[in-house]
């Protein structure tokens, strides 16, 4: 019965028209505009950007730090020599990957380069790091601050965490590892900490349009799965009431209704994903890890339909006013429409990014793209699973009733 | 015998209000139970709760000799329902419909696909099978919600005012097919408005109102309770005062109302004022053109026990 219920599912979802257009064609279409809309963005070669550059002062600093910090240089810089009449450092190596160029130098030495814009800023190395930088305000320079105070920030943060394995390894309570120098080097191999927007890199900010919009298309199910409860509760529609009169149980039936929408939503996805590519949009290699993300994306938009579905009894009209507001909002505060407002919620409401599962899947896809580490794509992967989980119990609340109060 | 449906003491609060007040009642198998009512007298709320559909606050009720439960599989599996409103597929056709609800009881491929044909020849849609439910016209679309509730060849028929807004040739064919049903064997539970309905196809009949059973009986028993007597028309001209005083005087008669075209005797119950009219009449040689009589209907009753004030669902 189960398949019988399944085909007819299918048969009347691909017979409906109207339905057919928002399930296949609107998401299509939608994609079609973004890239229309933002291709000339993407093919553009501005987020390249030049290497900071920093005198280094290392006196009084102990050997150790000394170590360590030359560790995280040797991975995010190469050493450089201030230029000719009093012209900017000049990278002694060629800088292609560099983040810093950089030179060891007295205190009063970088004070002068400094003073002479030879430099952007000087760090004082020590037990704690400073950085004095002369035009930290300038919009214009800001960028190399922004780069700058992000890697020192990761530098501080992987050597505080091994400083504090190191203090355990010495009580004996776990083995001591590689020197905190090794450490540092393969911490800063696997990810420098460094996200686009510290880069300011126009691709990421255009890239994030994409994330959303995938986001925003793996919520958008709920649009389908919010109807298709009124299918299976007896007092939301008289053809539910009538196949609930059926000897067969509600459960099996609820799941024979949302099959044919999870493959159908679960192909459309893939396919989105590959049109998206065959446009030129790199989303980056990790193909599985996308689409596994995609697909968790795509059974919380279904439950999460049927979660609105099955506790809010309201009218047809009411639901597809929030089958359709809820993505597009959710998408909004993503940043699908602006990517300024995904910033201003990181900011302002971090919390709002962790309660959204479009912003979820578009942070997820962010950290794929961004990080070598996969530590913040687990991270999200978890919150998604505990949100999917979250609808199905709410789903499972609502759709518990064997009988009802009224019709 | 034992009931089909057998309901006690039965009990459904919607807040405040008592939609179904303690009530009682037997089906017999193969009989066509009908179920009278004004708006909002609880018919459908006594079918949605016999059928375990709505929660009850007390009573019992069981089907086929068992308790009637939500779960209760098997035996929802010998009932069909046929709702007031068409519960179809807009995208399906007519022959999809019927073969999915149909489908939903009988799993085997073969049967089921003998059981739509049967089904379909049955409410005459053989020309309409490819259609889809917009397509059809208000009668048909009720002959195919119809099918979609007794493909399945069910026990049990429960049909909720299945001809509202039919037209007259499709309300026909489904009172045909009623009948039909019930002589196959099946037993069914209709509710309607329609007093001639009910008098054509019920073997039995109970008039609810306010939740409760009112009266349970026979057409011919429940019209036999009546208070009022049978109608007499007579069209005559020139009646006098002496001649109308004296008729209302007449022992059958309860009272009297003329036009100076036609008269109208209300006679009392259980008598039969006919014959006295028509002696008065010859006696008294006053010429008249037309006489007419008629017994008391199944409205009379129903307006004299459920009131004449107007009602609106609840």
């Amino acid at each position: 019965m189960f398949k019988h219920i399944t085909k007819y599912k299918t048969l009347a979802l691909v017979k409906d028209q109207s339905s057919l257009f928002w399930t296949l064609f609107f998401p299509i279409v939608l994609t079609t505009v973004f890239y229309l809309a933002m291709s000339g963005l993407l093919s553009s070669d501005t987020y390249q950007f030049d290497p900071v550059t920093v005198a280094v002062v290392t006196e009084g600093a102990k050997q150790e730090d000394l170590e360590a910090f030359d560790s995280f240089l040797g991975y995010v810089g190469v050493p450089g020599t201030p230029g000719k009449d009093d012209g900017p450092l000049q990278a002694d190596t060629d800088p292609q990957d560099a983040y810093i160029i950089y030179s060891k130098v007295e205190p009063e030495e970088a004070k002068v380069l400094l003073d002479k814009n030879q430099v952007y800023a000087y760090v004082e190395v020590g037990e704690v790091l400073s950085m004095t930088a002369k035009n930290a305000l300038n919009s214009s320079t800001s960028l190399n601050g922004n780069i700058l105070r992000a890697l020192l920030e990761r530098y501080a943060q992987i050597k505080n965490t091994m400083g504090s394995i190191e203090k355990l390894a010495t009580t004996g309570a776990i083995q001591p590892g590689p020197e905190l120098g090794e450490k540092i080097r393969k911490a800063f191999e696997s990810d420098t900490g460094l996200q686009e927007e510290d880069c300011g890199t126009k691709k990421g900010d255009v890239l994030i349009y994409f994330f959303a919009l995938l986001g925003y298309l793996t919520i958008f199910p709920m649009s389908s799965t919010i109807h298709s409860v009124a299918e299976v509760e007896a007092n939301q529609s008289p053809r539910a009431a009538r196949s609930w009169l059926a000897p067969y149980p509600k459960w099996k039936r609820f799941f024979a209704e949302i099959l044919p929408i999870v493959v159908m939503y679960s192909l459309l996805i893939v396919i989105i994903y590959y049109y998206l590519g065959a446009l030129g949009v790199d989303l980056g290699p990790r193909t599985g890890y996308i689409l596994v993300l995609l697909l968790l994306g795509i059974l919380t938009g279904i439950f999460m339909g049927t979660a609105v579905g099955s506790l809010f009894k309201g009218t047809t009209g009411i639901k597809s006013a929030l089958s359709i507001g809820l993505p597009l909002a959710m998408g909004f505060f993503s940043g699908m429409m602006a990517s300024v407002i995904r910033k201003l919620i990181k900011d302002s409401a971090p919390f709002m990014q962790k309660i959204n599962p479009v912003s979820l899947v578009t942070e997820g896809l962010y950290s794929l793209y961004s990080y070598t580490s996969l530590d913040r794509y687990f991270e999200i992967i978890i919150r998604l699973g505990v949100f999917l989980v979250i609808c199905i119990v709410l789903t499972i609340i609502g759709l518990r009733r064997s009988n009802y109060e009224s019709i | 015998m034992q009931a089909e449906v057998r309901v006690r003491n039965l009990v459904k609060r919607y807040k405040d209000l008592v939609a179904v007040d303690h009530l009682d009642l037997e089906i017999q198998k193969g009989e066509i139970y009908g179920l009278l009512g004004p708006n909002g007298s609880g018919k459908t709320t006594l079918i949605n709760c016999i059928l375990s559909l709505l929660r009850y606050e007390k009573g019992e009720v069981e089907i086929f000799g068992e308790p009637m439960k939500p779960t209760a599989y098997h035996l929802k599996q010998d009932i069909g329902v046929v709702s007031q409103e068409p519960a179809v597929y807009n995208e399906l056709s007519v022959y999809e419909n019927i073969d999915y609800f149909c489908g939903l009881y009988v799993s085997d491929k073969t049967t089921r696909r003998r059981l739509v044909e049967e089904v379909i020849e049955f409410v005459q849609l053989g020309e309409f099978r490819k259609f889809r439910p917009k397509k059809l016209s208000g009668g048909l679309l009720r002959r195919l919600n119809l099918a979609c509730g007794i493909a399945h060849k069910p026990r049990l028929i429960f049909l909720d005012e299945p001809t509202v807004a039919v037209d007259p040739q499709s309300r026909n064919r489904i009172l045909e097919g009623i009948l039909q049903l019930r002589d196959e064997g099946s037993t069914i539970v209709y509710t309607t408005h329609y007093m001639e309905e009910v008098e054509f196809l019920c073997d039995r009949i109970s008039i609810m109102d306010r939740g409760k059973v009112l009266i349970t009986g026979t057409s011919d028993e429940i019209k036999a309770i009546s208070r009022s007597g049978e109608t007499v028309r007579v069209e005559t001209f020139g009646l006098d005062e002496t001649h109308l005083k004296t008729i209302e005087t007449l022992p059958p008669v309860e009272s009297l109302e003329y036009d100076q075209t036609e008269l109208v005797l209300k006679m009392k119950a259980k008598t039969n004022g006919l014959l006295d009219i028509l002696n008065y009449f010859e006696h008294h040689d006053i010429p008249m053109t037309r006489i007419s009589s008629k017994q008391p209907t199944l409205n009379d009753v129903f307006l004299e026990i459920t009131g004449k004030e107007l009602r609106d669902d609840v």
